[in-house]
């Protein structure tokens, strides 16, 4: 489990709300005043990420009066904003100085992806004249959408777990992915018809079209075209016929014709995590195979082609994965090998469960071939009940099975006895203890409640089980 | 040879050359931080309470800031002559004291710059941290100076350098860390079980079975965990306070977080004093009655549920549940134990300092009668300030019926969790850590920050005001009892404890504390700063309290500094040896534990109980969120009249965000005192004032009128307001767990919060899912285990939606806590 952070605010929603008085397209002073009140909560917290100390007093900056309206206010804004703007960069950067001795902070800010512009005017403001007005300005617009982009941003639309996105981001991810989903297909249909048509000049019109849509799509967020490419319409071939054979491990032919190029111009130019995207999205979907079947919105039980396509649809997207495992190390379209690794940890973890999913045990048995390390652990894996595909395991496994899951029930009821023998001893030593304790709690504890509270005073009232029972600080506990 | 280089090459030297068992250090002593304050390492939690064994805890992942003290207490480390050592061994060591190497603790790492080191930063609580580590900055840049520059003349036999001049205070008294008492049934031991207590006619007050020891003059006697002391014959001493044999009984708390106090007989030439039932508890024949005699009994408070996991890292502090002696909470410490123990030893000068108090209220040299007695502790940070102070009041405590403490320290309190200056008043000595004993405030106020650092004009304000409170009401009261002990009972002395925050802003606080309080006893520990540059004159100051270590004078005139009071006596301490413990919990550490200890307090005695059966109990048999709140309303003729929101960013919050404010909080509870003032104008102003509910000015609000009673913590709050009332009509109500009694409760009427103060991590999580916390669930609520597993699936299940928390564990840029720079950290500085 990662580990979890602490936050000042309670709930995603309210750190929502807060991004729509500051970022909605209809935000404007009055809305950003009010999340200005709602951020002076928590940056009163010590567990307030830095990101929302350095956007208080930016945005606090960015509400005085612009264009100032006297002298004063000219120079005393400028005073502010050159402040502000240093804070800023000394707010991101200080927490990497950890080296004995201090860096130049124009590398740090490189890590951090800061425009070197911001650089100069941090220096500027500190050790020389202050810039002028209308630069600081603009500056300090571009320093608020920087933690807009990377910090706020990030945290609020987790394509994962978003359950209440403001309807401001889940529209705009709405219209994107529709775009997207017009590129793909589009791309489908012209490259599709290049190879049919063995066109391979560049200068052609499918040639220019189909640039243009390389270059349309670097725009949209990686993420958002992960999710087009891989669900229906993607690289998935929508015929059952042309997806990979279960025994290949590798897509086909075609397939990788189409669809390669494409990635390949995403992962070198806007998205260099593009590969690692995609493969783990891939290994998502196979690892959570309900999850898949609600979105690919099948009855997985009824029909058997439906189970065919559900199962031809995952082993194609295993082997895309297997795809991108088995490339050449110097290209750009590997796999680095710590991601290997841990896609590596997940299968084995899922194979606890998935132990008799066969497109995951079929991707596991493609990757022992790839990874020896990995051929003893098959051994350990229990048969499972093959389909006709594979060959048939006769009356005689299936005994051996049903011997070995009687042979584990066995050992569990022991060991639930054996259980049982030392709660009960530590039961009696722990009763006379606690016996004792009663003897001694003259005065009511807190856990034991009397029905009529007669000394409490007027106006207090103590909760008793009957009305409230226990939940999270922060919630309500009252039972309706 | 560079720096890093000729230090590492040091260092390497150093411990090639150490003798053998220092080499034994390295084990148990290892740099901890039990509590990941910006992550929850729920594992590591669980595996935490799950040990019930008193192994030292596996070294962390990573240490924050530790490492900086590491490096601090790495010299100061290498001066003790007689090194707190672990019992590791069977056999009693006895301390080479000839060979006074210089080495480095060896806790601290081989190489003090690595590249990776967190040290000069400060993480987590900002106002804790800065107070912390305001200090270390100098004293480490001075020590890393010193290094450099005595390196070429290293060698084996080295003498220490200037910050060693400690040892020169010769060696200590005790270098045993164990008991040096052999019991023999029947003739130094003897059990005794709770009825044959009560027969004896001793007062029930909640102690259990226990035992009688005979200590003759050369034994001592250590005991981890807690109890309850009564001296039955003679004198003894423990923790540098005398207590005889008056049958009163002391509950004492040794956890192994902190020294343990070392148990002496007293030899004295006046009657040996002895309990008034000792005759009735029918010893046998054989026992040696001329030894000094104590009562040991189990003390049933629940602090040892601690063990469930309560706090992460303080679970193992009380041992097992029941000792060597089968009685519960009492692990005599005769040979050796497993789990490292560091008795307490107090330097030479601290007794001598402690034997020159006041004894009586005759005239002086002078023929003036003497003045109350005020004295004031001061000193750095770690230099066992609050140690002595304590002592000083148990001392006080023999010759006087109550005695006041005026509390500074706004981090480290040593009554209350922190974030309070205040006013108690004592009337029975207290032994053991801040965190075992908490009381009501006489009277008190709540700034809620561990830092004067954001509010020093309030600090100063409240301190004033205590101090004239002090002065009028307490110093010379008679509307207490008087006196059945024959103690001197007309005047009350003060002990003032103060922050460790000497420098900088600390400094100027510091002398406005003295020039208010006008002590006429002022303890100051030398700082080893002051010692490597050899200040020898005391310069006089603002009257000689407070000294700058680097300038003559200070910077700012300052008007009161030409008071020069003649009866100011200035003592001299030195500082407590530093332990493997001040490496192992950080004050922040000691913090979380105080507060989350707090709220577990299942009964704070009420004011008008008999005063004999005074005595706290806390219940950790599950954790807060399973505490059964009060529920109280607020509002305009509702219980909450005020609302008060102080500290940093305060006056940007609005009132609509009231609940998203206090949702979770930690609010000080406060009474507010109705100042009856004959002025039309004050009370037309005093009554639209009533009118708000909530206030978020920072102004000075008037200290008169409002008094601290006790925290609490707003699990949940709803506001209701409805759109035809009046603008500033809030009201509402909240969830309000504290443990303050009811008749303290009867007075609350408002509300303070400073977020400064937020409840710790591990309180707001349900720590019932480890295997501890499970067996006492089962038998508290009987739970069949079905059903029991059926819950933890559900707040399993439920895990993803515990407020304030984020689960998503995505990191953004600027998504972590603010961290501190402290130093420039320039090269070639």
């Amino acid at each position: 489990m990662k580990a979890p952070k602490r936050t000042p605010w309670a709930s995603r929603s309210e750190l929502e709300e807060l991004y729509e008085m500051l970022f909605a397209p209809n935000a404007d002073d009055t809305s950003r005043r009010r999340g200005l009140a709602r951020m002076s909560i928590y940056i009163s917290s010590p567990s307030c990420p830095t990101f929302i100390h350095l956007l208080h007093s930016l945005i606090s900056v960015e509400l005085l009066p612009y264009p100032p309206k006297s002298i004063e206010e000219n120079q005393r804004s400028r005073m502010m904003i050159g402040m502000a703007i240093v804070r800023f960069i000394n707010g991101l950067v200080d927490p990497l100085q950890n080296g004995p001795y201090a860096r130049p902070i124009s590398h740090l800010a490189a890590t951090l992806s800061i425009p070197p512009s911001l650089i100069s005017l941090r220096h500027r403001a500190t050790h020389e004249d202050l810039p002028p007005l209308p630069l600081l300005h603009q500056s300090l617009l571009s320093c608020i959408s920087y933690l807009h982009y990377y910090s706020f941003l990030p945290l609020i639309s987790s394509s994962s777990s978003s359950n209440n996105i403001p309807s401001g981001i889940a529209e705009k991810l709405e219209s994107d992915k529709r775009k997207i989903e017009g590129l793909t297909k589009k791309w489908k249909k012209i490259t599709k018809s290049r190879l049919r048509e063995k066109e391979v000049r560049e200068e052609d019109q499918s040639a220019i079209e189909l640039r243009k849509i390389k270059k349309l799509l670097q725009g949209f967020e990686s993420g958002l075209i992960v999710d087009v490419l891989l669900s229906k319409g993607g690289i998935v071939p929508l015929a059952i016929e042309k997806r990979a054979n279960f025994t290949s491990i590798s897509p086909t032919i075609p397939s990788l014709k189409i669809w390669l190029p494409l990635l390949e111009h995403l992962q070198e130019s806007s998205h260099p995590d593009f590969i690692n995207q995609i493969t783990s999205k891939i290994l998502d979907i196979l690892l959570n195979p309900e999850s898949h079947v609600t979105d690919l919105n099948a009855d997985a039980h009824d029909n058997e082609k439906v189970k065919e396509d559900i199962r031809t649809f995952r082993w194609e997207l295993a082997v895309w994965l297997l795809h991108f495992w088995n490339t050449e190390n110097n290209s750009t379209m590997t796999l680095q090998n710590d991601q290997k690794v841990d896609f590596i940890k997940r299968i084995l973890r899922a194979l606890l469960e998935l132990h008799d999913d066969i497109v995951v045990r079929q991707l596991f048995k493609a990757l022992q071939t790839f990874e020896s390390s990995l051929k003893e652990l098959g051994n350990l894996l229990p048969d499972i009940n093959n389909q006709k595909e594979i060959e048939e395991v006769g009356l005689k496994g299936l005994e051996v099975d049903m011997e070995e899951n009687l042979i584990d029930l066995r050992k569990m009821e022991v060991r639930l006895k054996q259980f049982d023998q030392i709660l009960a001893s530590r039961n009696s030593k722990i009763k006379t203890n606690q016996d004792n304790d009663r003897i001694l709690h003259n005065t009511s504890s807190v856990h034991q409640l009397p029905q009529s509270d007669d000394n409490s005073p007027p106006g207090w009232r103590k909760l008793s089980d009957d009305i409230w029972k226990p939940c999270y600080i922060g919630c309500n506990g009252i039972i309706s | 040879m560079s720096a890093i280089a000729a230090r590492r090459a040091a260092a390497l030297l150093a411990s090639q050359n150490a003798s053998p068992s220092s080499s034994a250090l390295s084990t148990p002593v290892k740099a901890q931080s039990p509590i990941l304050e910006s992550e929850v390492d729920l594992e590591e939690s669980e595996s935490e309470s799950s040990t019930s064994s008193a192994t030292p805890p596996p070294s962390p992942p990573k240490s924050t800031s530790k490492r900086r003290k590491l490096h601090r207490s790495s010299q100061s480390g290498a001066y003790d002559d007689a090194p707190q050592r672990a019992l590791e061994y069977n056999h009693p060591i006895t301390v080479p004291i000839s060979k006074r190497t210089r080495r480095f603790s060896p806790s601290a790492p081989a190489s003090i710059l690595e590249p990776e080191s967190e040290s000069d930063s400060s993480v987590g609580n900002i106002d804790a941290d800065i107070a912390e580590d305001e200090d270390d900055d100098a004293i480490n840049e001075v020590e890393e100076g010193k290094a450099q520059w005595t390196l070429p003349t290293t060698s084996v036999q080295s003498m220490p350098g200037p910050s060693r001049a400690k040892s020169k205070s010769g060696p200590q008294d005790h270098t045993s860390n164990t008991s040096i008492f052999s019991p023999v049934e029947g003739v130094n031991m003897y059990r005794v079980s709770e009825s044959d207590l009560r027969i004896a006619g001793l007062d029930n007050d909640y102690a259990g079975d226990g035992i009688i020891l005979s200590l003759s003059e050369d034994e001592t006697m250590l005991i981890a965990g807690t109890y309850i002391l009564t001296p039955l014959a003679g004198i003894i001493t423990i923790s540098s306070c005398k207590l005889s044999a008056d049958g009163t009984s002391y509950p004492v708390f040794a956890p192994t977080s902190h020294p343990i106090p070392v148990i002496e007989p007293y030899h004295t030439s006046t009657k040996r004093p002895s309990a008034p039932f000792l005759n009735a508890l029918k010893l046998p024949v054989g026992f040696r009655k001329n030894g000094s005699m104590i009562m040991i009994r189990e003390n049933q408070c629940g602090i040892d549920g601690l063990r469930y996991g309560a706090v992460p890292g303080f679970a193992n502090i009380w041992l097992e549940e029941v000792g060597s002696w089968g009685l519960r909470g009492i692990h005599p410490i005769i040979g050796s134990i497993s789990t490292p123990i560091y008795p307490h030893i107090a330097p030479p000068t601290w007794s001598q300092a402690l034997s020159s108090l006041p004894s009586t209220a005759s005239p002086d040299e002078y023929g003036d009668v003497q003045e109350p007695y005020v004295g004031l502790v001061k000193g750095p940070k770690r230099s066992g300030k609050s140690t002595f102070a304590r002592a000083l009041t148990n001392n006080l405590l023999e010759r006087y019926e109550r005695v006041a403490w005026l509390e500074c320290d706004l981090g480290q309190g040593e009554f209350s969790p922190g974030g309070v200056v205040g006013l108690w008043v004592l009337e029975k000595q207290v032994i053991g850590p801040p965190f075992t004993h908490p009381l009501n405030p006489y009277r008190a106020h709540y700034l809620g920050t561990y830092t004067p650092l954001t509010c020093p004009d309030q600090y100063i304000a409240s301190l004033r005001h205590l101090m004239e409170i002090y002065k009028f009401d307490v110093q010379h009261s008679s509307d207490f009892l008087q006196s059945k002990t024959g103690k001197l009972s007309d005047t009350i002395p003060l002990v003032i404890n103060t922050q460790g925050w000497i420098k900088g802003l600390g400094e100027e606080l510091l002398k406005s504390i003295e020039n208010i309080c006008q002590p006429n006893y002022t303890y100051f520990f030398n700082s080893p700063f002051e010692e490597e540059k050899e200040i020898k004159e005391i310069v006089k100051v603002g009257g000689g309290w407070t000294n700058s270590p680097t300038f003559e004078f200070s910077n700012l005139p300052n008007d009161n500094d030409n008071f020069l009071f003649n009866s100011n006596k200035q003592i001299k301490l030195n500082s407590i040896n530093s332990t493997a413990l001040q490496l192992k919990y950080s004050s922040t550490d000691f913090r979380i534990l105080s507060i989350i200890s707090y709220f577990h307090i299942s009964s704070f005695f009420n004011e008008n109980e008999n005063e004999k059966i005074k005595k706290i109990k806390w219940n950790f048999n599950k954790p807060l969120i399973n505490f059964n709140p009060w529920e109280i309303e607020f509002g305009l003729n509702k219980i909450i009249k005020k609302i008060y929101i102080i500290g940093e960013s305060s006056e940007g919050i609005l009132k609509e965000d009231l609940n998203l404010s206090l949702n979770g909080s930690i609010v000080g509870l406060i009474e507010i005192l109705n100042n009856n003032s004959f002025d039309e104008q004050e009370q037309e102003q005093e009554k639209e004032k009533n009118e708000k509910i909530f206030e978020n000015e920072n102004e000075l609000k008037s200290l008169n009128s409002i008094n601290f009673l006790g925290l609490g913590l707003i699990r949940f709050i709803e506001t209701t307001t409805k759109t035809n009332e009046n603008e500033n009509q809030i009201k509402g109500k909240l969830h309000l767990i504290t443990p303050l009694s009811n008749n303290l409760l009867l007075k609350c009427n408002g509300l303070i919060k400073n977020g400064s103060i937020e409840l710790p991590t591990p309180a707001l999580l349900n720590w019932f899912g480890s295997k501890a916390g499970f067996e006492i669930n089962k038998n508290e609520f009987n739970f069949n285990f079905n059903e029991f597993e059926q819950n933890q699936n559900q707040i399993q299940n439920q895990i993803e939606n515990v407020p304030f928390f984020d689960f998503s564990g995505i990191q953004v840029i600027g998504g972590e806590r603010r961290k501190f720079r402290k130093n420039l950290m320039r090269k070639g500085m």
